[in-house]
């Protein structure tokens, strides 16, 4: 169990996104699979010719997860806030996964929007899980402002690519020791995810690796285990890595110590 | 009888009609909030908003999401 607020300890160190999986069924059967405690959903305008919503509705509630509702698809402040109020009513959570968009290219944040929208969000109230790049000063900053979790990426979302600066997450889990680190993006295999929680931090959120895998529910099964095996190794310490070779097995007393005597 | 649009679609409501009547008459899904104009309507504020000529009225339902 692990604390991701003050008042929830979580068993799940994995969290699931709900797009982009062939059907409903598989991903609810893909969310089981995973065993994970949190799943992020969206939000959308009606359309006439796309009725409906609540067999999705339907589907995440049968799960019995709790929903981080994220703010996809903005691009400031204003619409940051609007998607966040309107999630709030809708999901009746006052938690919100905050993304503003600075390039649609790469989808990387926009740190300067993002700052000022969580310090807006927080000001009403909102538990925010920000979006941002891997930067310390950016990280900074939003924990300055009172968040207490952070979700930095490790590549552009749906890149599937993994950490891209392993350095910059070491630098976030040393320097900012107490607040909750979430690998949000480019997680690609079930190995980058494992490599990331191995560095410390406290869980992952994917979405594209899991759903677009060939088999979504093998997919889950195989990140769970992952992200086990990386926070067990976390917590039983990485030996040290060095360039020169040091002998496992000890050398004294070889069957061939009479070898060198022979020569 | 002011013309509004619906989720795209042009509607026709009564005079001085509120949010709150509206959605009545509309056959809304079980979960949804409310954008007027695109601005976010609280469903406390649903009886004070009269809907007028040309507003624009979406739903806002639950999707998929990363």
């Amino acid at each position: 169990m692990w604390k991701i607020t003050e008042t929830l300890s979580l068993h799940s160190r994995l969290l699931l996104g709900t797009a982009r999986y062939p059907s409903l069924s598989i991903m609810q059967q893909a969310i089981q699979a995973a065993e994970v405690d949190i799943i992020t959903v969206a939000l959308r305008r009606q359309r006439p010719e796309q009725p409906g919503g609540h067999a999705f509705w339907d589907a995440i509630k049968s799960l019995g997860c709790h929903w981080l509702p994220n703010t996809a698809g903005c691009h400031n402040v204003q619409e940051a806030i609007m998607t966040a109020e309107m999630a709030r009513e809708l999901f009746e959570t006052n938690w919100i996964k905050l993304e503003v968009i600075g390039d649609d290219y790469t989808l990387q944040p926009d740190p300067f929007e993002l700052v000022k929208a969580t310090q807006e969000l927080l000001s009403r109230g909102f538990e925010v899980f920000p979006y941002c790049t891997d930067d310390l000063i950016l990280c900074q900053r939003l924990v300055d402002l009172g968040c207490h979790i952070l979700m930095p990426w490790a590549a552009p979302i749906g890149s599937g690519l993994g950490l891209l600066n392993p350095f910059a997450i070491a630098t976030l889990r040393e320097r900012l020791p107490h607040i909750i680190l979430i690998i949000d993006a480019g997680i690609g295999k079930p190995s980058h995810a494992t490599q990331a929680m191995e560095m410390g931090v406290d869980a992952v959120l994917l979405n594209s690796a899991v759903a677009l895998a060939h088999d979504p529910i093998q997919m889950a099964i195989a990140f769970r285990d992952a992200i086990r095996a990386g926070r067990t190794a976390y917590e039983a310490g990485v030996m040290p890595a060095h360039y020169a070779a040091k002998p496992s097995t000890p050398l004294i007393d070889t069957p061939f110590w009479q070898q060198e005597s022979l020569t | 009888m002011p013309d509004i649009t619906l989720n795209g679609q042009p509607i026709k409501i009564t005079e001085r009609c509120s949010l709150a009547e509206a959605l009545t008459q509309w056959n809304t899904p079980p979960h949804f909030a409310i954008a007027v104009n695109r601005t976010f309507v609280t469903r406390q504020a649903y009886p004070e908003v009269i809907l007028q000529e040309g507003d624009c009225v979406d739903w806002i339902v639950p999707m998929q999401g990363g």
